[in-house]
């Protein structure tokens, strides 16, 4: 099977599901996302070693979605929605490291060059402020105490951004890279990654978040690490949705 | 009817319509572990295989469903 035309077949699928999630029913969008799921894994049946783990870890972006809108969430508060998703995906992911063989290290969870990813980790403030500029999402908690928001900051740096890039450039990239090239690889990982924020419903948004992914997915590809993209991606998100709209809180009382 | 979709691991529903996307779920997960169940006795290596990766789905979803069952628990207690 070849793995290019397969992959945009299937980013254009993943964009098709999201949209129907979004815009028509999410019932449709999670029996759309059930199907795209399992006709990865049965591609990875019928494939070669490389493209076999490709189409693998592209079943992550489908499986996502699937996880989000199947957990009971509204039983939980705002706050905690992150920290809930975020268990089930880790999981998944761990599997899927552990079919494929795949250690810490070659996931990018080795500190090389600290010093670099300390600086990439910073670039998570500017980007929160400027996405907050776009979507102005309301506080994702309100009437905390300092030590309580400082707690939810860290869950969020760890639910959001360590996870959501083990799953998008620690392990998709990993195996996108190998078989598409880099080139190819690293624009298909992105293009998903894009897609799954068609929800807010800022096209945007879509681009921002199109341009950010092809930024942690450069760093990733040039440092071996996803450490300080994870910082990045964590703090853009604290910035998002604890910093800013407390700011705005503030400014408008 | 759905609020938003957040960012890549979040969605956020409605009680009456989370039902549905749970009952959906639940039959999907049930797909999957009937499929694992017949796929793994296959003696072909793709089929065989196949059958070991359906996991990546069950794992979450299992999660998912413990959870669903859990607040039903707690809402007829």
């Amino acid at each position: 099977m070849r793995a290019l035309p397969f992959s945009l077949a299937c980013v254009v699928l993943v964009v098709l599901a999201e949209v129907t999630t979004s815009f028509v029913d999410p019932s449709y969008g999670l029996i759309f996302h059930s199907i795209i799921f399992i006709s990865l894994l049965i591609a990875t049946a019928l494939s070669s070693e490389k493209s076999s783990n490709f189409f693998q870890g592209l079943s992550l972006a489908p499986l996502t979605r699937i996880i989000s809108l199947s957990l009971p969430l509204a039983n939980f508060p705002p706050y905690a929605w992150y920290m809930v998703a975020s268990v089930p995906v880790f999981l998944a992911t761990l599997a899927l490291m552990r079919i494929q063989g795949l250690d810490l290290r070659s996931v990018g969870l080795g500190l090389s060059k600290p010093l670099q990813q300390a600086g990439v980790a910073v670039t998570g403030i500017p980007f929160g402020i400027l996405e907050y500029f776009i979507l102005s999402p309301y506080p994702l908690a309100s009437g905390l105490s300092l030590g309580a928001l400082g707690l939810l900051a860290l869950a969020l740096i760890l639910s959001t951004g360590l996870v959501e890039e083990l799953v998008f450039r620690g392990v998709m990239q990993h195996s996108a890279v190998r078989a598409l090239g880099e080139r190819n690889g690293l624009a298909c990982v992105t293009a998903l990654f894009a897609a799954l924020h068609i929800g807010w419903l800022s096209v945007l948004d879509v681009l921002f978040v199109f341009f950010i992914g092809l930024f942690f997915g450069l760093v990733a590809l040039k440092t071996g690490s996803i450490i300080g993209i994870s910082l990045s991606h964590g703090i853009t998100n604290v910035f998002l949705f604890l910093v800013m709209p407390s700011l705005s809180l503030g400014k408008a009382l | 009817m759905i609020s938003t979709v957040t960012t890549t691991v979040t969605t956020i529903a409605t009680l009456s319509f989370g039902v549905t996307l749970g009952s959906l779920a639940t039959i999907f997960l049930i797909l999957l572990l009937a499929s694992k169940e017949v796929l793994t006795g296959d003696s072909r290596a793709p089929i065989r295989l196949l059958g070991r990766t359906l996991d990546l789905g069950i794992l979450p979803l299992l999660i998912s469903f413990s959870l669903i069952v859990a607040f039903k628990v707690l809402q007829v207690l």
